[in-house]
């Protein structure tokens, strides 16, 4: 029998080699989805250009993006190779980034979302304790400003770094409690909104068997249904979406690609990642989705689905 | 005093000492009862492991609904449970590994538990069905209250209050038919 040091050197070794074949994984085959980049800049961006930020929105559509963490290409490439990628088109879709223990926030989509487009960089405050993230400019004047909470460049946060010169005042709205304004000094008004932690797990439950459901259904396991009953709307979750074709399930990329699309067209963040596990290529659908979007989740009618929380599968 | 949800908390904030003091506090128990599933100490010992490794890798929330013993013992048992799904068929032991396995259980049950009395009692529960095995485990060993056990176990209030009383004159009549009569039962 281990002692507990003994244990505890064995867990940490462990990591340590979990945390190496993560890396490794996602080195040498991971495609991230565009459209989840698309997401994190849905509709509106923030300049960076000189050093300076200006409120003009843009959707970031053409730049270069890192397909692995060595390798960025050019537009041309990627829209070669984001063709049938699902790109988001609204412009205030509500953005949720994963959270920091999320497996992507140390891989690419934190990476792409901090770095990569060409010093476009999103707006994102941290007040409280609590993270705010771009999610489109108010140029109807939706968002009345309500209690000013002081210069965006005195928290942490994209505005403390990239600001440059330019002023920006950050406000509480009237409208809505975790929506913030930013008022930009060139006459740009920028809305952050609160963002939502991102649940893979729910490991107070376990997995069983199930059954398929009928075509045109889903299903789910035992852990999203416990999940979504414990923490409702308060979190975005990370589901693996398997798609069935009477008894098999379908691993098809291009089947897969054509799910992606459908689900993106009904409002879902889809994202499509490929593995290749000891020689072997391996293809999973998944989705960030509110409890809401799960719970009617919209199956096509040609198939059967079943959901499953991210770390389920893995 | 369950210590383990601030050990936790300074895990996730990044001290790694605080996974080892929930190693200290909590390792020694957990393989005791989740021995009671796998019925082979060193596997409990090796699904202990894989529970805290789950911890440590995923880092699950803990909503601090309940004690963090109990979300622990949770996570063991789907972690037992787990293990019992893929490793359904039967296991031979060779003889030679069984004494082997009794003496580290007895070892470890020495330690953890401290109580003579106690010792014998858990010794008489490996003769009882699982369900009972792990109900008094958790209620008369690790001092858990029904509504805990009830949260570990997925049951109601209700389930669990039938079940350790079953589990108790199963064990009643057992201990009797040997002459031994323990008044906490």
């Amino acid at each position: 029998m281990k002692s507990c040091d003994e244990m505890v050197n064995s867990l940490l070794e462990r990591r340590e080699r979990y945390a190496d074949e993560q890396k490794r994984k996602k080195k040498l085959t991971i495609r991230v989805v565009i459209s989840v980049f698309c997401i994190c800049f849905a509709g509106i961006g923030i300049w960076w250009k000189g050093g300076r930020l200006n409120g003009t929105s843009r959707v970031i559509m053409n730049d270069s993006v890192v397909i692995d963490e060595k390798e960025p290409i050019s537009s041309g490439e990627m829209s070669e190779k984001t063709e049938n990628a699902p790109i988001h088109k609204n412009e205030e879709s509500q953005m949720t980034l994963p959270g920091d223990n999320d497996v992507y926030s140390n891989g690419i989509l934190h990476d792409v979302c901090q770095d990569v487009f060409h010093g476009d960089i999103m707006g994102l405050v941290v007040v409280d304790g609590v993270t705010y993230s771009q999610f489109g400019t108010d140029t109807e004047g939706k968002y009345t400003p309500d209690i000013y909470l002081g210069l965006a460049g005195d928290y942490e946060g994209t505005y403390k770094t990239y600001l440059g010169d330019l002023t920006a005042e950050l406000y509480t709205t009237k409208e809505d409690a975790d929506v913030l304004i930013v008022k930009l000094g060139n006459g740009g008004v920028v809305t952050l909104r609160r963002r939502k932690e991102l649940i893979s797990s729910y490991p107070e439950a376990c997995s069983a068997s199930y059954t398929l459901p009928d075509k045109g259904k889903f299903g789910m396991t035992t852990p999203l249904r416990e999940a979504v009953n414990e923490y409702g709307d308060t979190v975005i979750y990370r589901v693996i979406v398997h798609v069935f074709d009477e008894e098999k399930q379908i691993k098809d990329k291009e089947i897969l690609m054509d799910e992606a699309n459908r689900l993106f067209d009904l409002g879902y963040i889809s994202v499509i990642e490929e593995f290749t596990d000891q020689e072997e290529k391996r293809t999973e659908l998944s989705i960030h989705a509110s409890s809401e979007q799960i719970l009617d989740f919209s199956a096509g009618a040609d198939y059967k689905y079943f959901l499953l929380l991210y770390d389920e599968v893995w | 005093m369950d210590n383990g949800a601030s050990s936790y908390r300074r895990f996730l904030d990044g001290d790694d000492k605080g996974i080892a003091e929930i190693v200290e506090d909590y390792k020694d128990g957990l393989i005791l009862y989740l021995n009671g599933y796998a019925n082979n100490i060193f596997v409990a010992e090796e699904l202990t492991e894989d529970t805290f490794f789950r911890l440590m890798v995923r880092k699950p929330r803990y909503s601090g609904k309940s004690s963090f013993k109990s979300w622990l013992y949770a996570i063991g048992r789907n972690v037992a449970v787990d293990y019992i799904r893929h490793n359904s068929r039967l296991v031979n032991t060779p003889m030679e590994d069984m004494e082997n396995f009794l003496i580290e259980e007895r070892s470890l049950e020495q330690s953890y538990i401290k109580e003579e009395r106690k010792i014998y009692v858990h010794k008489k529960l490996s003769e009882l069905s699982p369900d009972y095995r792990t109900i008094l485990w958790l209620v008369f060993f690790e001092g858990f209250s029904n509504k805990e056990a009830a949260i570990i176990l997925k049951k109601s209030d209700r389930q669990i209050k039938n079940l350790l009383y079953r589990a108790k004159q199963s064990l009643k009549s057992k201990l009797e038919k040997e002459g031994f009569i323990y008044e906490e039962l």
